[in-house]
């Protein structure tokens, strides 16, 4: 039975802190999804959770513009919960990164009878790496990321690619040049058999750039 | 953990669009998750996407836009929702400042 628990629902303004109760003991992943905006142009907008001062998830973008709201990219996170009450810290990780009343954040806690595979990771793309599936079946697949276009108007699509294959392709419609954007989280189910695979992120054909500012989530639930 | 894509396709979505699926569950909890664009005329403002079943409101997404014309992505809130049976409508009710044409692209996923 799906028990996905939400830690986190709302709007900022965020540093904000709380407390949650669960009855999950085991392994859990951790998306955590925000936006939030840039007091300058030019920085990494982030922010953070905190699980019980111990374990932490970040999202993250490149503001290309200040004073813009802008969707981060989601960060996910792969941990274990014991049942009782628990802790958590939402906060702005740079002095530029401003959360006010009309931000929010979501932050979803899903039990898993085994570790995910999670990825998080700083372009450009590609980037691959292996995964262990432990399944022969149906698996879930979370992706996030961003990137920018110096030529536009330009969709801006993110593939995740197995063993060389796309599987799911997520994409934006970018109309505003040089401005690095999340595109749309996407959460879709993909086919797995047990063993070892190739998976990552490629991008779409076109004029389409990501680099080192750019911010890639990758999860893949069994 | 079992899913389904219950709609993937390109704007413009328009308030009261209806998506019929038909639920494999009975009383446990389902995920939706909306990814989803668009772009706004009425900036600054909040667009969002509301998602409703049976005309009852589960989740949505949403972001603040500073700029008009841009296209943005809309980040989509993690709520479940419990189910019966059988044929459901799904439906997508933008508020009045969200805007999406062909260049938009609209998936939902059903977690179960």
């Amino acid at each position: 039975m799906l028990e996905i628990e939400t830690i986190y629902n709302g709007p900022g303004p965020f540093p904000l802190k709380g407390t949650f109760t669960t009855d999950i003991d085991g392994p859990v992943l951790i998306i955590f999804s925000a936006t939030a905006y840039g007091s300058l142009p030019n920085f990494q907008l982030g922010v953070q959770v905190d699980i019980d001062g111990e374990v932490s998830v970040a999202a993250n973008v490149w503001a290309n513009e200040g004073l813009s709201h802008k969707a981060l990219v989601s960060g996910v996170l792969a941990t274990k919960m014991t049942p009782g009450t628990h802790t958590y810290n939402i906060y702005p990780t740079s002095p530029y990164t401003v959360c006010d009343e009309n931000d929010f954040a979501t932050i979803s806690m899903w039990p898993l009878p085994d570790q995910p595979f999670t990825w998080n990771f700083i372009g450009p793309l590609p980037q691959y790496t292996t995964l262990q599936s432990e399944v022969s079946g149906s698996a879930l697949v979370f992706v996030h990321g961003s990137a920018w276009t110096a030529q536009y108007p330009q969709s801006l699509g993110l593939i995740v690619v197995v063993d060389g294959n796309p599987v799911l392709t997520t994409q934006a419609w970018a109309n505003v040049v040089a401005s690095h954007q999340a595109v749309p989280a996407l959460l879709a189910p993909i086919t797995l058999t047990p063993g070892p695979h190739q998976i990552g992120i490629s991008t779409s054909s076109g004029d389409f750039m990501t680099d080192g500012n750019d911010f890639y989530a990758l999860a893949v639930i069994y | 953990m079992l899913s389904e894509v219950i709609f993937s396709g390109t704007g413009p979505i328009t308030g009261g669009q209806q998506i019929p699926f038909t639920s494999p569950v009975d009383g446990v909890p389902v995920l939706f998750y909306l990814s989803a664009s668009g772009f706004t005329k009425a900036a600054p403002t909040m667009m969002s996407i509301q998602m409703l079943v049976d005309d009852v409101a589960i989740s949505a997404a949403q972001v603040f836009v500073n700029e008009s014309g841009a296209y943005r992505s809309l980040v989509c809130f993690v709520q479940t929702t419990t189910l019966t049976y059988g044929q459901h409508t799904l439906s997508l009710e933008p508020n009045s400042s969200f805007l999406s044409d062909s260049n938009c692209t609209f998936n939902i996923t059903m977690v179960y």
